[in-house]
């Protein structure tokens, strides 16, 4: 008895030990639960927030004494004696507060998540390397290489990465390594590339070629020619239209080759980052403000998560002291200022990224046709480990003259599709590239130096913004650009045909760019870049109301001070609703409506156009705006059924509304009576009345809970996201707040004698989920307030503001 | 009465020190090597092995915790409350101690009696 007694209880012990030692036990998506819950080492340890102390600490790989001051937010002020040892602390005290989006961020961009995740990402991971992110990535590391500063400014970082992940105990990983049961990896040169193409994939991936070869498949050359002009003719551009362009563009051989029949794809598209990623950018001269020195305003949109995308930092050398917001996995700083210019970013909209037709020479697709001859492909294997298989996944990508062949497929209605994409490319931005583009500006002391240093930056590229304390004010649309022919990527091209290649890139010098315009101020809002009077053709996504908008308000502003500024980043005032609004309710036929469907209209007739979060009037336009988009164009979303498509622009339906309301475009598929535009925007109305009854009856409910705005945490993690907030601003207001989209860091400089600035972004210094400091700025960036940002001069200066001080010694 | 509270507080003093550098599965050996020691009966080993665990678990989770990571592992458990993660955590201190202090003091008592009982 005694026997079975104690054999019973070993058992049930092991059994205990084993379960709770499991990863994902039986099936779930839990960490194992004693070593997460021992409060020794486990989850516990991560109720982080107090433990900044001042310390003096020995760190080998620095050269010269370093001391970093945090202030109240934990900002942290480098002050190195120089360059290399400033980008090793950074590196250093970036990895303390963001080690694990540091290495998220790089398996994500470089297709290695399956790694710690499991099967479930093993799709996306294929995708990334199929894309040639990696290929990307190693190549751009080979080409910083080949500039000694940016070489050794990469390494001097990744050693301040490791040198704090060396002193790690698995008791201080940050714990999303505990909830996804991992151990951080060293970092590494091509990680920070990878940084750099991630961006680039945010934000110059975009294009509409196989949607719009389909969709002028389908339409006919006439009626997509209709649908989609290139061209807004209420656009005002980024460089004002005053601009004349001094100087002889490069000829472009014309179209040899215009085989429009075979553009026809049923190719599921690969996913893509959101249209108009927006954000905003200006400066404004002294002429125009109150006490006549410059102001810039940045306020870049991004996906918002947590943690955040930007790190505010200050760096301090002999060379220069500059202050912003960096990325972390790359050294320098993004966007910010220095103690004579600053400096900002928006992005560009044009399409960089093209499509190529491969014609197959053989059966075994190993070699295809181009202008006749067999070329063999280039495979480039790669591995993906996968978490829970015992061997490794082989993805063969195969490498043409245009780039990787993400579409292939053994079903021979797809066509094989390879892409061909500036961010491929490496060596575009000699001597130096993207990281000494940002370096350099940190250098920078006024116009020439700022010009100078863009010239070296490729991709994503940036409406870059400039002030400087001399009073200049300047705006340069600004990266690689392929020298296209008109139309030349607009659809998928025939990739067996070199003619259709790009003929090189825009001369750097040649980029739209304008200095100290007689209207006082520059901006940017992704819009078009140009006028059609700019020598180059290019095509993209361009937003059509924020930067009108933003032009309309600067023009008419004078006196400005930095409140004004303030208050404009965050206005909810929409240029569509302006100009959408009156089309809708112009087409809209009232007789017979109800009470509540009456009750709206005479709300949306008195409505000021501003998204603000008590609205309602907003949820009732947007919804019928899109409802009526949907029925005018319902040719083109039966179609997206079974194949990739474009849609209309909305300037444009709301031109065709007033200019054209009995186009064709208007009659329904569905119904044997043809409809014009007032039968459309008619039955939308009484449809989104229907469904927004409830909604609208409810006295709670608004614009604000309907838009449903929430910062995830970057994994999706529950508890580890805001939730719900409640805020204004709309995709198409000058404060571009979606759903989980917006402004990153808004960010305002007053260049005077003395340099003031401003700033928020939507979370906080720290991504420990247990620090306080994780999302304690969220609340100011929702109120639209800003922190006055601490720029020192000298470590006495910030040492005497009462903060934490560090002092790294160098080890040798 | 005596046996007890000295394997009570054996197991949490031992219990402490070798967690701070040790994996989380050592307090259920150190439990058991002390019931044996300590020739505890089943019942008391038990009863004190999972009270010192969930002092253990529990107690230094709610020291370490600043009220803001408590609150997120609720949020993240489904919206439990902070008070329900600390008892689970002291849930799995106390099983892991009661689950090592029952089988040492049943171990002991499957010996020949004869080899232990005169010492």
């Amino acid at each position: 008895m005694r026997y079975i007694k104690f054999v019973i209880a070993l058992v049930l012990t092991v059994l205990l030990l084993f379960t709770l030692g499991l990863n994902h036990p039986y099936g779930s998506s839990l960490p194992p639960i004693g070593s997460f819950f021992n409060p020794f080492s486990g989850i516990w340890q991560n109720a982080v927030g107090h433990e900044l102390a001042s310390e003096e600490m020995s760190l080998e790989g620095l050269k010269e004494p370093v001391q970093v001051v945090f202030d109240e937010r934990q900002i942290p002020h480098i002050f190195a004696g120089n360059t290399e040892d400033a980008f090793y602390a950074q590196g250093y005290i970036t990895a303390k507060f963001r080690l694990w989006q540091m290495d998220v961020s790089a398996r994500a961009a470089g297709g290695r998540l399956s790694e710690i995740m499991g099967e479930n990402m093993l799709e996306r991971d294929r995708l990334q390397r199929r894309k040639g992110m990696l290929w990307a990535a190693e190549k751009a590391w080979e080409a910083w290489q080949q500039s000694p500063e940016e070489k050794a400014w990469v390494e001097a970082y990744t050693q301040g990465v490791n040198d704090y992940i060396e002193q790690l105990s698995p008791a201080e990983y940050p714990m999303e390594f505990k909830l996804l049961n991992y151990t951080p990896e060293p970092w590494t040169p091509i990680k920070s590339a990878l940084f750099f193409k991630n961006m680039a994939e945010m934000l110059c991936a975009r294009n509409e070629d196989l949607g719009a070869s389909n969709t002028m498949a389908a339409l006919g050359r006439n009626m997509f020619d209709f649908l989609f002009p290139e061209n807004n003719p209420r656009q005002s551009p980024i460089i004002p239209t005053t601009k004349t362009w001094d100087f002889t563009p490069i000829a472009i051989a014309p179209d040899t080759v215009s085989d429009r029949e075979m553009l026809s794809y049923s190719h599921r598209g690969i996913p893509q980052p959101p249209p108009f990623i927006g954000s905003n950018n200006w400066a404004v001269a002294g002429s125009k403000t109150a006490d006549g020195h410059p102001i810039l305003s940045n306020d870049p949109h991004l996906s918002l998560t947590l943690p955040s995308i930007w790190f505010e930092v200050q760096i301090h050398t002999p060379e220069f002291n500059a202050y912003g917001v960096a990325l972390p996995g790359i050294p320098g700083i993004a966007i910010g200022f220095n103690e004579h210019i600053a400096w900002g970013e928006t992005n560009v909209g044009q399409d960089v990224l093209d499509w190529y037709r491969i014609l197959w020479a053989d059966d075994d697709r190993t070699e295809y046709l181009l202008d006749g001859e067999r070329q063999p492909v280039v495979t480039r294997t790669e591995k993906i480990d996968v978490l829970g298989r015992n061997q490794p996944v082989l993805e063969a990508v195969k490498y043409t003259v245009w780039g990787p062949i993400v579409y292939e497929s053994d079903d021979s209605q797809y066509q094989d599709l390879a892409m061909r994409w500036v961010a491929h490319d490496a060596d575009a931005g000699a001597p130096s590239h993207e990281l000494g583009t940002f370096v350099n500006l940190m250098r920078s002391k006024n116009y020439e130096d700022y010009s100078r240093a863009l010239t070296t930056f490729s991709t994503p590229p940036q409406n870059f913004v400039f002030a400087s304390r001399e009073g200049d004010i300047a705006i340069k649309v600004n990266g690689q650009f392929p020298l296209k022919r008109k139309e030349q990527g607009r659809f998928v091209q025939d990739g067996s045909s070199s003619a259709q290649a790009w003929q090189g890139f825009i001369p750097k010098d040649q980029v739209p760019q304008i200095l100290n315009p007689e209207r006082g101020f520059v901006s940017s809002a992704n819009q078009r870049s140009t006028d059609t009077t700019y020598p180059y053709y290019y095509l993209g996504g361009f937003d059509d109301y924020r930067g009108r908008l933003i032009n309309r308000l600067l023009g008419n502003m004078e006196k400005i001070r930095v409140e004004d500024m303030m208050a404009m980043q965050n206005n909810n005032y929409s240029l569509k609703a302006e100009e959408g609004v009156p089309a809708l309710l112009g087409q809209l036929d009232q007789t017979g409506l109800g009470e509540l469907e009456r009750q709206m209209i005479t709300d949306l007739s008195a409505w000021d156009f501003r998204f603000e979060e008590d609205s309602k009037p907003a949820f009732v336009f947007t919804s019928w705006l899109s409802a009526a988009f949907r029925l005018t164009f319902d040719e083109i979303f039966a179609l997206a059924e079974n194949q990739e498509v474009t849609y209309p622009e909305t300037w444009r339906f709301l031109e065709l509304i007033y200019q054209d309301p009995y186009h064709d475009i208007f009659d329904r598929q569905d119904t044997p009576e043809p409809e014009n535009a007032r039968d459309v925007i008619t039955q939308a109305f009484l449809e989104t009345a229907e469904s927004l009854r409830e909604k609208y009856e409810d006295a709670d409910y608004s614009w604000g809970e309907f838009k449903g705005t929430e910062i995830p945490h970057m994994a999706r993690i529950p508890g580890l996201g805001t939730g719900y907030l409640s805020v204004g601003g709309y995709a198409d207001a000058i404060n571009a707040i979606k759903g989980t989209h917006g402004p990153s860091w808004r960010m305002i400089v007053k260049l005077g004698s003395e340099i003031e600035a401003w700033g928020v972004f939507p979370g906080g210094q720290s991504g420990h989920p247990g620090s306080p400091f994780y999302d304690n700025a969220v609340e100011k960036w929702r109120k639209g307030e800003y922190y006055k940002l601490n720029f020192y001069h000298s470590p006495d200066e910030s040492e005497a503001a009462g903060a934490v001080s560090w002092k790294m010694a160098g080890g040798g | 009465m005596v046996k007890f509270l000295l394997f009570f507080a054996g197991l949490l003093v031992l219990g402490f020190i070798f967690q701070l550098f040790l994996p989380w599965w050592i307090i259920t050996p150190i439990a058991a090597i002390l019931a044996w020691l300590l020739r505890l009966n089943p019942r008391q080993a038990f009863t004190a092995s999972l009270i010192a665990g969930l002092l253990l678990w529990g107690g230094y989770a709610i020291y370490l915790d600043n009220g803001i990571l408590s609150n997120r592992l609720g949020a993240m458990m489904g919206g439990l409350p902070s008070a329900l993660i600390f008892v689970l955590t002291s849930l799995v201190g106390g099983l892991l101690a009661a689950m090592g202090g029952v089988t040492g003091s049943l171990g002991r008592e499957i010996m020949p009696a004869s080899s232990g009982e005169k010492v």
